[in-house]
């Protein structure tokens, strides 16, 4: 009985203030696009995450059912950018989180290989997996980034 | 006016970059005129790209300066 009555105190932080009532966490983001085969990076030290959330989007083999052997991608980077960051930024307000990192490749990408990758660290996982889904919604309708080619087999 | 051409936009016109020299303000619909009647290829895509300045998408009665930098953006597909 004494554990459990623990357990119900530790809602309440140490500030002694309702969590109702906290600040909005301000989210590190990190968005790199240039043409370099993408590797996941370390996940960032900070001992308040508790969920990480991780999609890939990999290059297909077909393109409008015809087989393929790459796709040639295309960017306005600056613009990419900035409007990345303003979604970001946007969305983890009502989804907070903590750290979302974003690389975009361009250029000739491989069938199997990463176009896109992105990680968003969060206290928890709900949060971690609402933003992630509604950011690549949202990349897909209004982030200068086109697929230009279709390079055959 | 400089104007930035990507992805299909770039191909309707054969350049990524030109600059169209203006003497005075105007809307993004007659922007749009101007351009289709310099690279009729456009025209196809008028009614699927949007223009934009800095990062922001701009909605066809905004006014442009002769001197801003606009973006002509076909459908995106990204990811």
């Amino acid at each position: 009985m004494r554990i459990h009555f623990r357990h119900e105190c530790s809602l309440v932080p140490i500030s002694g203030y309702p969590l109702r009532f906290q600040p909005p966490l301000p989210v590190h983001i990190e968005i790199v696009i240039n043409d370099s085969v993408i590797a996941p990076p370390s996940p960032r030290a900070d001992s308040r995450i508790g969920a990480l959330a991780e999609f890939t989007g990999t290059v297909r083999g077909e393109e409008n059912g015809i087989p393929i052997a790459a796709l040639v991608y295309e960017a306005y980077q600056p613009m990419a950018e900035m409007v990345m960051r303003r979604q970001l930024t946007e969305l983890a307000d009502a989804h907070p989180c903590l750290a979302v990192r974003v690389q975009h490749r361009i250029g000739v990408i491989r069938v199997g290989e990463a176009a896109i990758h992105i990680s968003v660290q969060a206290r928890h996982r709900a949060e971690a997996f609402a933003l992630l889904a509604a950011f690549m919604d949202r990349l897909k309708q209004d982030v200068p980034i086109w697929k230009t080619d279709t390079i055959s087999i | 006016m400089i104007l930035l051409y990507f992805a299909h936009a770039r191909r309707a016109t054969g350049c990524s970059l030109e600059e169209i020299p203006l003497t005075s303000p105007l809307t993004v619909s007659l922007l749009w005129d101007l351009l289709v009647q310099r690279h009729p290829e456009l025209a196809a895509l008028r009614n699927v790209s949007r223009l934009a300045r800095g990062d922001d998408f701009l909605p066809n009665d905004a006014v442009l300066a002769p001197a801003d930098e606009i973006a002509v953006i076909p459908p995106v597909s990204g990811g």
